[in-house]
């Protein structure tokens, strides 16, 4: 088996609205999958109703080829992470009492800190780089450290999967960088299997093994970057029209957009020739 | 690493985590409210001295004093106690629950639902039934409002915000039905009504005390049992799911020993109010954020303003007896006051 999670027919949406309509999709196992598409599209929906936020309408998913709604929520909590988009950190939580509460799954009622607990959450802290301000409170952090310390949350969970839905937004380039170097760190040394939901394509592209680029309720491209970044895809998914060029750093697909000003200092290169 | 206390015996069968600091903080808060709880039973138109009190609690005969101590004082001040300690809890769970820090039961119609009840009870069955029954009559009301509560906040689940603005409006609504029932009815059982809803633990008696520490008892330690619910649905719904808490279960349980408690409290010792709102912000300042800590101290706290509150009500404006609500309301609507200023300034 060598998807991780599996959309069979999946329809998703509110009331009468149907935002992601018979969908199946296929998330590789031990590689980055990254949604993109045009807003609204239906891409953290879909990211939420595969970490079980949202109920389908119809159709399943699989998780390592057993269906989500057989299994307790509890079960899945273990083998699945999800950091949402907007987290709210409690007023006067410290860092390590936040990413102790990843634990929660793998807890009891009577067993709630065994040695293993500590140090699975010592790990987690010092793989995101957040150890030495374990002491601190969540709210006096940056952005960026912030972050870290939420994914050093979901860290803590063990899992094989982790999902993030738009974990850059909010952050500068930096930071966002930052953010996804410790993704890919985390699915080249551990091997975790991780789905983000990412609005900048051309970060998307650096990072993803496999990409999908989703429209009109459904799939319009998926595959690497190199299939999925193109003019074309550009032109229909965001209505954009666009160069692609190679990115000079990674070699992977670089998006550079026409606009209303840059065609007219094109216009003005052209009279000054 | 802040200091914690570990429990975790070699066997790994049980393990637990507390920090250290407000442990002995707690321990402190439980001596202090041992020292006035001696002082409260000296106090009164007849002086006790203290040592005579510590004398009685371990088996010395004191005399004429045993009757003022046994008969009297103790009962009351166990009754006010208790049900402090009751609303305590009650307004932090539901505050936990909620998000918010300005729930509290009598905020959200658990109490008054129980007044209503109380005030049916007295102005229609006064002289007719026994007024032993007047607990069963508010704890009913209590339960059956907050079910009612809890239906109609049901939208796919309970969105604590729903349960808050809905709770606000059958308050609003129990509150017009009590006064229309005192208005139309006569001049005695108005007058007792009143007293009620204000909350008053006077004549308290040993069997109030029995009735109470059961309930009270039982809903402490579902209480504690709720700390890592309460500590993972801290971090937000979406989270709460993802680390596979089952929400809506917990909020239940969570909701159903606010209610007992709140409903235990009114049952026996009236409408107070403030205590459930105040209680939990002040154990907050004190204790940091660690649940199964709030809960004892919480308790401690409303426990002690209740009764130091009935202390005062029963001596300081002699021969006047005033209902301890009204002294807790009294010191409880500046310090409302005083915190939504310094959440301004925050």
């Amino acid at each position: 088996m060598n998807d991780m999670l599996r959309t069979d027919s999946l329809t998703l949406g509110f009331k009468d609205r149907i935002v992601i309509d018979e969908l199946d999709l296929d998330i590789p196992k031990g590689k980055v999958t990254i949604l993109v598409g045009a807003n609204g599209c239906g891409k953290s929906t879909l990211l939420r109703s595969i970490a079980r936020l949202l109920k389908p309408k119809s159709g399943t998913i699989q998780l390592d080829g057993v269906d989500m709604g057989q299994l307790s929520t509890k079960e899945i909590a273990k083998r699945l992470a999800v950091l949402p988009q907007s987290t709210e950190s409690p007023e006067g939580i410290t860092v390590s009492q936040l990413v102790k509460q990843g634990r929660y799954p793998h807890q009891t009622l009577l067993k709630q800190w065994s040695v293993e607990d500590e140090k699975i959450v010592k790990e987690a802290m010092i793989s995101t780089g957040v150890f030495e301000m374990a002491d601190r409170p969540v709210t006096s952090l940056s952005g960026g450290q912030r972050q870290r310390v939420w994914i050093a949350m979901t860290l803590a969970q063990r899992t094989e999967t982790l999902l993030l839905d738009e974990p850059t937004t909010f952050l500068d380039v930096a930071h966002q960088i930052e953010i996804l170097d410790l993704c890919h760190t985390l699915n080249e040394v551990e091997g975790k299997t991780i789905v983000i939901v990412l609005h900048d394509l051309n970060l998307a592209a650096r990072y993803a093994h496999h990409m999908v680029a989703l429209k009109n309720k459904t799939i319009y491209a998926q595959g690497s970057p190199e299939e999925v970044v193109t003019t074309d895809m550009m032109k229909q998914v965001f209505a954009l029209d666009c160069e692609v060029i190679e990115d000079p750093i990674t070699l992977t697909p670089m998006t550079i957009p026409y606009s209303k000003k840059a065609a007219r200092r094109v216009e003005k290169k052209v009279f000054a020739l | 690493m802040k200091k914690v206390f570990t429990l975790r015996p070699q066997s790994g069968a049980f393990s637990l985590q507390l920090p250290l600091c407000p442990i002995v903080l707690t321990l402190c808060l439980f001596l202090v409210m041992i020292v006035l709880m001696i002082v409260g039973l000296s106090l009164g138109s007849t002086w006790v001295s203290p040592l005579a009190i510590m004398q009685y609690f371990i088996g010395v005969d004191v005399g004429a004093s045993t009757f003022i101590i046994e008969s009297l004082r103790l009962p009351r001040m166990l009754v006010a106690l208790l049900a402090g300690a009751a609303l305590g809890v009650s307004g932090l769970i539901l505050q936990e629950m909620v998000r918010n820090p300005l729930a509290s039961p009598d905020i959200i119609g658990i109490t008054g639902g129980g007044a209503v009840a109380a005030v049916f009870f007295i102005t229609t069955f006064s002289g007719v039934l026994p007024m032993s029954l007047l607990p069963l009559a508010a704890m009913l009301g209590s339960a059956i409002v907050s079910v009612l509560i809890y239906a109609l906040a049901w939208k796919e689940g309970i969105s604590p915000l729903r349960l808050v603005l809905i709770g606000i409006g059958i308050n609003a609504a129990m509150s017009a039905l009590t006064t229309l029932m005192i208005i139309f009815s006569p001049i005695n059982s108005s007058s007792q009504a009143y007293v009620w809803m204000t909350g008053s633990v006077y004549g308290s008696s040993w069997t109030a005390v029995q009735q109470m520490v059961p309930w009270i008892g039982c809903a402490m330690i579902l209480a504690l049992l709720c700390a890592r619910a309460v500590h993972v649905q801290q971090l937000g719904e979406d989270v709460a799911k993802s680390l596979g808490a089952r929400i809506q279960w917990q909020r239940l349980g969570m909701i159903t020993v606010s209610v007992i408690l709140a409903g235990v409290a009114v049952a026996f010792a009236g409408g107070i109010s403030f205590v459930g709102l105040m209680a939990p912000h002040i154990a907050r300042f004190i204790i940091g954020r660690s649940f199964a800590l709030l809960v004892p101290t919480a308790a401690i706290i409303g426990g002690t303003m209740v009764f130091v509150a009935d202390v005062v009500g029963r001596t300081a404006f002699l021969p006047l007896d005033v209902p301890v609500g009204v002294l807790v309301s009294g010191i409880g609507a500046p310090f409302f006051l005083y915190l939504l200023y310094r959440n301004r300034k925050g």
